[in-house]
């Protein structure tokens, strides 16, 4: 596997980010939060005419081809802009599709998908579907998805009779019905899917947990980058705001006890961001760990991000704790993630597993390419 | 130094190692080799029992001497080879891995005075001190004082021009291995009236000269590696003045820069051996804290710590080489990071260890030492180099822009 050069990558981070900081600001979102506006919808339409919808996806879909790498500098810009959209289900669902869905499902799928005109929508978790595969329909309630408005397709997990797996449902389907779920983290949305009798467009079974492995794995590495651009974001926001705000007649950043603070929440940010670049590289160059990797990026990323975005809160003082500022936008983001995929005791008792396995082996993790 | 100046003979060098570059694979591979036999060797001194720590830091010099691995980081032209940093990467990731010992009485011959005398020093002072490194020749630096800590600048130790040298009084403290040391990098205050940085300079001190006392000072875990330096009217030609009278503030900065780069690597390559042989050891004895998941994770998550700044060192060996204007803002992120690290990993090793973790053990050459040692010596990695809080200041201050009160 070739890795895309660390250039390239900046290069389209920066793009992204200067595009998201001109239509996603901080009015935009707020406007959005108090149900003002569709910026999930612009943002979508804008993704798909810059054609970052495809950027992690094949070439012979008429995506960029840069895999999770690709992936990663997007959901980090959307993160540092606490983007609402179908990014963070469509994306890493349609990845997953792009690596074990047959061909027929990917042309069907895939090409819609970058020309911004298919959602889909993901489980947040592994666990808790209810969803029963009985000969050639569904019954039940899926666990929480995380989808988006106009989302028009679900990959839901099923229980068969003894096999596990996947469908992939059309929410138009009269069969089935969406329950919308409100979470306190408006930039997204969630719902639960109920089957009755609904006719799946495909069925992906999954005796060996290796779909379901590859499905979640993309769904954290979504989450990890995601969770690292709103730390950097609001951090760097909190920064600033520490140097206008004058109190004791001096500016708040001069103080030490303040510095340092801010210091630790930069440390923190520097760790999660190499630990989740572990995660994407060991990912795109298909190491065998990857997946430990991946488990240890996402829960050192919303930690991360969860630490950050609670104490930019008390940082600001009484403004940080208003609507107005945009502290609580990131905070609940923050509080989100850590949850989605699966918390971080969950994330790492996973990765503990695959270590002890390893060790048993006799093989190190820790190899870098040099 | 001149017994140690005689044996400089490059004719005897082997250059099966050298003769690689060119061919990574090859070289890594030859480098592999060699510290496997040097490996087996250095048990066979250490199974006898009377090795000093000073003798096997020797004696391992020696070694690498042997193969040109002595100081390959430098011009031919002082005794080096030219190495790249690439290939420097992979002597030292080898090394660690073959759980070498580190070179620590070098630590300033190695790092800070090639670093310092390779862009201030005369050609004189170069062709001078760097070949005998080498050889053996073990530097100190004299800059701490008992007044100036974090504030280096501060320093009082005089530095008076008589004629064709100067006249040094003062104090030194924290100087590491200096009781071994053969000669010093000292700052010292020429102009008493200028403002602090700009009244300091830059000295070769010989350690034999006389009015040079050294007294240990012992570390929490019994050891004594550093020591204060008494100096009193001591003689140091002018020949050895670094760069310009009060130039010194500049220069001692280049000398600091010198611990960012494949020293820290090396630092953190060793940690991730440590965190493995103790990880593969426990899951070899069915350790009972594998079966606490909260201890199980607490260890992931310190071995994702490790795997991260290890990330952070290389980037930082890329940004040094590039010039990247993003080093700056690393290396102090990396020197928090890595250091504290080291202190968290010891106190995870401790925890699972219970009351036999209190147990004193004798420290052996050449083998894992009490995880207690480890926790205990840490605060040597937060201390030194600049306080991990005066890195918080450059955080927010140099990096963030965040005014100076």
């Amino acid at each position: 596997m070739q890795l895309v050069s660390e250039d390239d990558l900046k290069a389209f981070h920066e793009s992204m980010v200067e595009v998201l900081a001109a239509e996603c600001d901080s009015l935009a979102l707020h406007r959005f939060y108090d149900g003002a506006s569709a910026l999930d919808d612009l943002l979508w339409a804008r993704a798909a005419e810059l054609g970052w919808l495809g950027i992690g996806l094949p070439e012979a879909h008429g995506g960029l081809g840069m895999g999770v790498q690709g992936l990663d500098v997007l959901y980090r810009a959307l993160g540092r802009s606490g983007a609402p959209g179908p990014f963070g289900a469509t994306l890493p669902t349609a990845q997953w599709l792009a690596e074990v869905a047959d061909a027929d499902l990917q042309a069907q799928l895939l090409p819609k998908v970058i020309a911004g005109g298919l959602e889909l929508a993901a489980p947040m978790v592994p666990d808790g579907s209810a969803i029963v595969s009985g000969g050639e329909v569904l019954n039940g309630v899926s666990q929480p998805m995380l989808t988006s408005r106009n989302a028009s397709i679900a990959v839901v997990s099923i229980q068969r009779s003894a096999v596990s797996g996947f469908a992939v449902v059309r929410l138009d389907d009269p069969a089935v019905r969406v329950e919308p779920i409100e979470l306190w983290d408006r930039t997204r949305r969630a719902a639960r899917i109920v089957c009755a009798g609904a006719r799946p467009l495909a069925v992906l079974p999954d005796a060996t947990g290796r779909l379901g492995l590859a499905l979640f794995r993309h769904l954290a590495l979504a989450v990890a980058a995601d969770s690292i651009g709103g730390g950097r974001r609001i951090a760097e926001q909190t920064v600033e705001y520490l140097k206008t705000r004058v109190q004791f007649g001096k500016p708040l950043a001069s103080f030490q006890a303040l510095k340092h603070r801010v210091a630790d929440l930069m440390l923190a940010l520097a760790s999660a961001e190499e630990l989740v670049n572990q995660a994407v590289e060991t990912t795109a160059m298909r190491d065998e760990h990857a997946d430990m990797w991946v488990a240890l990026g996402k829960a050192g990323a919303s930690d991360a991000f969860k630490y950050v975005a609670d104490d930019c809160v008390q940082l600001h003082g009484g403004v940080g704790f208003t609507w107005e500022f945009d502290c609580h936008i990131f905070l609940k983001r923050a509080l989100l993630n850590e949850v989605l995929v699966g918390d971080s005791d969950a994330q790492r008792s996973r990765a503990a597993d695959h270590l002890t396995g390893a060790a048993l082996r006799g093989l190190s993790t820790a190899e870098l390419a040099a | 130094m001149s017994d140690k100046a005689k044996k400089a003979d490059a004719g005897c060098v082997d250059r099966t190692i050298l003769d690689k570059v060119g061919d990574e694979a090859a070289f890594r591979e030859a480098v592999r080799a060699w510290l496997a036999d040097a490996m087996a060797r250095r048990h066979e001194l250490d199974a006898d029992g009377a090795a000093s720590f000073y003798d096997s830091q020797q004696w391992w010099m020696a070694e690498r001497n042997k193969i040109g691995l002595g100081t390959p980081h430098w011009p031919k032209a002082y005794g080096g080879d030219d190495l790249s940093l690439k290939y420097q990467v992979i002597v030292a990731e080898e090394g660690a891995k073959a759980r070498a010992p580190a070179l620590n009485i070098f630590i300033v011959s190695l790092n800070h005075v090639p670093h310092t005398l390779m862009a201030w020093g005369s050609e004189e002072q170069k062709t001078r001190y760097l070949p005998g490194v080498a050889n053996g020749v073990v530097w100190c630096q004299g800059f701490s004082e008992p007044n100036a800590g974090s504030d280096l600048a501060s320093l009082r130790t005089r530095a008076e021009r008589r004629g064709d040298h100067y006249v040094i009084n003062g104090q030194k403290i924290w100087s590491s291995f200096s009781m071994y040391a053969d000669y010093c990098i000292l700052l010292a205050r020429t102009d008493t009236e200028a403002p602090k940085h700009r009244g300091i300079s830059y000295f070769l001190m010989d350690m034999k000269a006389p009015g040079v006392e050294v007294r240990p000072i012992r570390q929490p875990n019994g050891e004594a590696e550093f020591a204060e330096l008494f100096l009193t009217d001591v003689k140091i030609p002018v020949e050895d003045l670094v760069g310009e009278e009060n130039q010194g503030w500049a220069i001692a900065q280049s000398t600091l820069a010198a611990e960012r780069g494949v020293l820290a690597f090396e630092n953190g390559e060793r940690l991730r051996y440590i965190m493995e042989d103790f990880y593969a050891s426990a899951v070899a004895r069915e350790a009972k804290w594998l079966r606490e998941p909260h201890l199980h994770r607490e260890y992931v998550r310190l071995f994702g710590e490790m795997q991260a700044c290890r990330r952070m060192l290389r980037r930082l060996l890329r940004e040094n080489e590039t010039g990247s204007p993003a080093a700056a803002s690393t290396v102090v992120h990396v020197k928090v990071i890595n250091t504290t690290l080291w202190r968290k990993v010891s106190d995870f090793m401790l925890k699972t260890q219970g009351l036999s973790g209190r147990f004193f053990h004798e420290p052996a050459l050449g083998l894992a030492r009490d995880p207690i040692d480890y926790y205990i010596t840490s605060f040597g990695g937060t201390i030194a180099g600049g306080s991990n809080e005066i890195m918080r200041n450059i955080i927010s201050e140099r990096v963030l822009g965040m005014p100076r009160a």
